[in-house]
């Protein structure tokens, strides 16, 4: 019996090994693509270390104006994006406003589809000519012009429209502190004279202080990443210039730029981290078992809810009516005509070889990413929350650092990883295998979050029982661990094929024949392919795959993206 | 029971993706590469299909630049995907002297080319002849209203109203900015055609496509725009219609080039055998929107109805176009800013 007790030794050894293993592949996944960026971008031609490119290029006025534009948008989402995220958030948790399922549809629509699809409707909805919201304003603001008021083709529709996921971001992170806040913290507020708006204002919201922060720094980085919008209204950010640059074959200023938005990103992501770390101390969980109270509001109610409703009707609600209906349209031009409904964007989309490779390519991504990142998630989540091995802060940092590196930057960088001396020999340039690298690489982040909170619900003791009984680690991990953290591992490997199916930005540097996924496919339609309804059409579908999906994970597993199990 | 089925479910979606990955060899196969889009090549390639049911055809579609850019990145990566290319002469030529990835074929039917089209050193076969010509929104302009000339697009009416390509993503609007400022008069046209241009406000985009869109949507009356693709919004339905301007119209020639080293020339070469067939001639007018090279194709007409005696056709300089590339760039940035 003696013999088979696995030895204390052996264990720590067994997970050290498992904490390099992993440290390793997400290292390799991570840091060696931003290592070769940005040694290209600090190099001569010959090798030779240099600043003189980013001089060169931060010299030409587009150059600074697509860092200016994105800097401007970064800022509008993260701060029109916090002001409202979180006033909705303390509306639904906090106050007895109408229309809160409804607001928190839209958040999870807005978190889970790209933004490229509202575009596409947007286009429609507020081109400045005859876009239809443009007419209704002309009509109703008596203004005589036509052209205007609202121009979607400029910086500002950029932050409008990447608005409705800034909010949920901000709100997916605000809305938990709230919710788990003690109300008695408010009540002692209001018994010591002050009111409901002295109480929401003075202890409230500097509680949540640090859940602000982070939404606020989450979708700055999320902001910065913004591919699809401005493609699509040709809008000079620095992830467009990353794609011209290879479309000219400007390496350098591809590494550049790269290396730029990264720089800034991960900036944001220490940020986050740092806020992340000091909001342990304000924790305002407690095992307490308590709902937080409802504020009675009087009137105010109505500016709540007027607020939710304009956020589901612009960021849902009208925006997908719009694709819904393109999608049945011969020609978007000739109107609301008898003659111009069809199903032939459909059925042309159910003929075309491109469409059905690429579906099937994404559904082939989204699964192998949703596969190896739970894997990869469930293994790093354990030795995040669970191994006692030193520098496991550091996995979690190299975990979490994707999430600050945009899909065109990381592509960019996997470019001249695969396209140099050694790693060309793997030809791996021109394969879905490469794309699956960049999709692992990206879906990261919240893969790991998903595991750890799986992991999190689990009580030692189980495994403690098990170890204590002789199993060895491994044997705990597969017998007891597994299984108990087997329907949070669904819900995770469920969202993060969600996440990857309708991926862009990287995609669309990396794809070539044969490896289209379908949101390039969306754009090539858009582009000219197959023109606007066609690209509704198939929008639509992506779209309703996507909740459909959402809605499956939540109902087999039980669990909701907002509220609390 | 739920949550099992569920995990079984996903097990076997992904084992069968596994699998209809990895199946699938052993057969004549052809990469294709072209510029135009989707629904302009799916008639030419599933015509070629049905006449070589045994080839396995894969193709890739992107903007001429796009797909350039693609394959050089896969040139030097050292694992090019494409076995022939189909799109303008000029980023090929940028290609060929690169890389020196082409290799020469003669066509079975060289003998029927336009004589003045051929390729002195074989690289690259002619399809076709694509060209610029004006669209505008029919219900939003009347015949009288639109413009004639390239010249009446200058007038302040179009304000708000134009829509064209954006240099940095295309490479066939060369051909247009080589006719403005290398062809024309350059007091009347020159880069002041590009300034007026962009004090109008114009919408640049990323590729043709989306300017017929933009057009057809009324979002801009008039594009500038490739024959091709105004063919395919005619054909559509979409309320537009063609304008050949009168200082006439500049036009590239369409090639096909063969990958140096391809391990399925064979199915290549019939490929642009096809092309260039009577049958796939004709195919090629009919869908690509392109004139046929070949000189016994008589009776063409364009996608309007219009005999081709009637348009004033004029060769880019392909030398200019491929050459002074980065300075048009810098200049558009200037225009710009």
């Amino acid at each position: 019996m003696a013999e088979r007790r696995a030895s204390p030794r052996r264990n720590f050894q067994a997970s050290f090994i498992l904490f390099a293993l992993v440290c390793l592949i997400i290292g390799l996944l991570v840091l060696v693509p931003i290592g070769y960026m940005t040694f290209e971008s600090v190099t001569d031609e010959m090798g030779n270390p240099t600043l003189e490119n980013f001089i060169k290029y931060f010299g030409r006025g587009s150059i600074r104006e697509s860092l200016l534009n994105t800097l401007l948008v970064s800022i509008g989402i993260g701060g029109l994006g916090t002001l409202l995220g979180v006033t909705l958030a303390f509306g639904v948790s906090r106050t007895n406003m109408r229309f809160k399922t409804l607001v928190k549809s839209t958040i999870i629509i807005a978190i889970m589809t790209p933004p490229f699809l509202i575009t596409l409707a947007y286009i429609i909805l507020a081109g400045p000519n005859v876009g239809f919201v443009n007419r209704a304003l002309r009509f109703l603001l008596r203004l005589d012009t036509t052209y205007g008021p609202i121009n979607i083709y400029s910086v500002w529709s950029l932050v409008i429209l990447g608005l409705p996921q800034g909010i949920a971001t901000i709100f997916m992170m605000v809305f938990p502190a709230m919710e788990n806040m003690d109300p008695y913290l408010e009540e002692a507020a209001r018994m010591s004279g002050g009111n409901a708006r002295r109480a929401s204002l003075d202890i409230t919201i500097p509680l949540v202080k640090p859940a602000i922060l982070s939404g606020l720094i989450l979708s700055f980085g999320q902001s910065l990443a913004l591919y699809g919008v401005p493609r699509m209204l040709n809008i000079n950010v620095l992830t467009t210039k990353i794609r011209e640059s290879i479309t000219i074959m400007d390496f350098k200023m591809g590494a550049v730029l790269s290396t730029t938005v990264t720089a800034l990103s991960l900036l944001a992501v220490f940020l986050y981290r740092r806020t992340i770390r000091s909001s342990k101390k304000y924790s305002t969980i407690s095992a307490k078992g308590f709902r937080p109270s409802v504020m009675k509001l009087g009137r105010a109610r109505h500016l709540f809810s007027a607020l939710g409703l304009v956020y589901a009707l612009f960021g849902f609600l009208i925006p997908y009516c719009t694709l819904v209906m393109a999608s049945f349209m011969r020609s978007v031009g000739n109107g609301f005509e008898a003659s111009n409904w069809t199903v032939d964007n459909y059925v042309t989309l159910l003929d075309s070889s491109v469409a059905a490779t690429a579906f099937k390519n994404s559904l082939f991504l989204g699964a192998m990413t949703a596969t190896c990142v739970v894997l990869l998630g469930l293994i790093a989540g354990y030795i995040i929350v669970r191994a006692k091995v030193r520098g496991r802060g550091v996995l979690e940092y190299l975990c979490n650092m994707p999430s600050g590196i945009s899909g065109t930057a990381l592509a960019m960088g996997l470019i001249f990883m695969y396209l140099s001396q050694p790693l060309n020999q793997m030809r791996l340039y021109g394969t879905i295998w490469l794309l699956l690298i960049a999709y692992v690489t990206r879906m990261l982040p919240s893969g790991v979050r998903y595991c750890q909170s799986a992991l999190i619900q689990i009580n030692t003791e189980l495994e403690e029982a098990s170890r204590v009984s002789g199993a060895s680690w491994g044997r705990t991990m597969l017998k007891v661990t597994i299984p108990l953290a087997r329907t949070g591992m669904l819900y995770a490997w469920i969202l993060t094929f969600v996440m990857a199916f309708p991926e862009l930005s990287s995609s669309v540097m990396l794809r070539n024949a044969g490896t289209d996924v379908v949101a390039t496919a969306i754009l090539d339609l858009w582009d000219g392919a197959g023109g606007l309804p066609q690209a509704a059409a198939f929008g639509t579908v992506v779209f309703m795959l996507v909740t459909g999906l959402v809605i499956l994970a939540q109902k087999v597993t039980g669990r909701s993206m907002i509220d609390r199990a | 029971m739920k949550r099992k089925l569920a995990v079984l479910m996903c097990l076997v979606l992904l084992g069968s993706l596994l699998v209809c990955n990895l199946a699938g060899a052993e057969e004549m196969q052809l990469t294709i590469y072209y510029g135009a889009t989707l629904d302009q090549m799916t008639p030419v390639l599933d015509a070629f299909q049905a006449k070589y049911p045994d080839i396995q055809i894969k193709s890739y579609r992107a903007a001429n630049e796009e797909l350039a850019a693609t394959m050089e990145m896969e040139t030097r990566s050292g694992n090019p995907q494409f076995d022939v290319v189909v799109q303008g002469n000029g980023p090929v030529i940028t290609l060929q002297d690169k890389y020196d990835c082409f290799q020469p074929f003669t066509c079975a039917s060289s003998d029927a080319i336009a004589e003045g089209l051929l390729d002195s050193e074989g690289i690259m076969t002619p399809v076709g002849t694509g060209f610029y010509v004006i669209i505008y929104n029919t219900n939003l302009v009347s015949e009288e209203e639109a413009p004639k000339s390239f010249k009446d697009l200058m007038d302040p009416k179009w304000e708000n109203a134009i829509a064209m390509a954006d240099p940095t993503s295309s490479s066939s609007v060369y051909t247009l900015i080589w006719m403005m400022t290398q062809y024309l008069d350059p007091q009347t046209y020159g880069w002041h055609f590009f300034e007026t241009l962009e004090d109008l406000n114009v919408n640049y985009v990323a590729s043709h496509g989306t300017i017929g869109e933009l057009v057809a949507m009324g979002e801009r009356k008039v594009g500038i725009q490739v024959m091709a693709t105004a063919g395919t919004s005619l054909k559509k339905g979409d309320p537009i219609a063609i304008v050949y301007p009168e200082e006439g119209m500049p036009s590239e020639v369409n090639v096909a080039a063969i990958r140096k080293g391809t391990p399925n020339q064979e199915a290549a070469e019939l490929f642009v055998d096809f092309l260039l067939s009577e049958e796939g001639q004709k195919m090629v007018a009919e869908n690509l929107g392109w004139i046929p090279v070949r000189t016994d194709l008589t009776d063409y007409a364009l996608a309007d109805g219009t005999p081709l005696s009637e348009i004033k056709l004029i060769s880019r300089d392909v030398t200019w176009v491929t050459e002074k590339k980065s300075e048009v760039l810098d200049k558009f940035a200037e225009i710009r800013d």
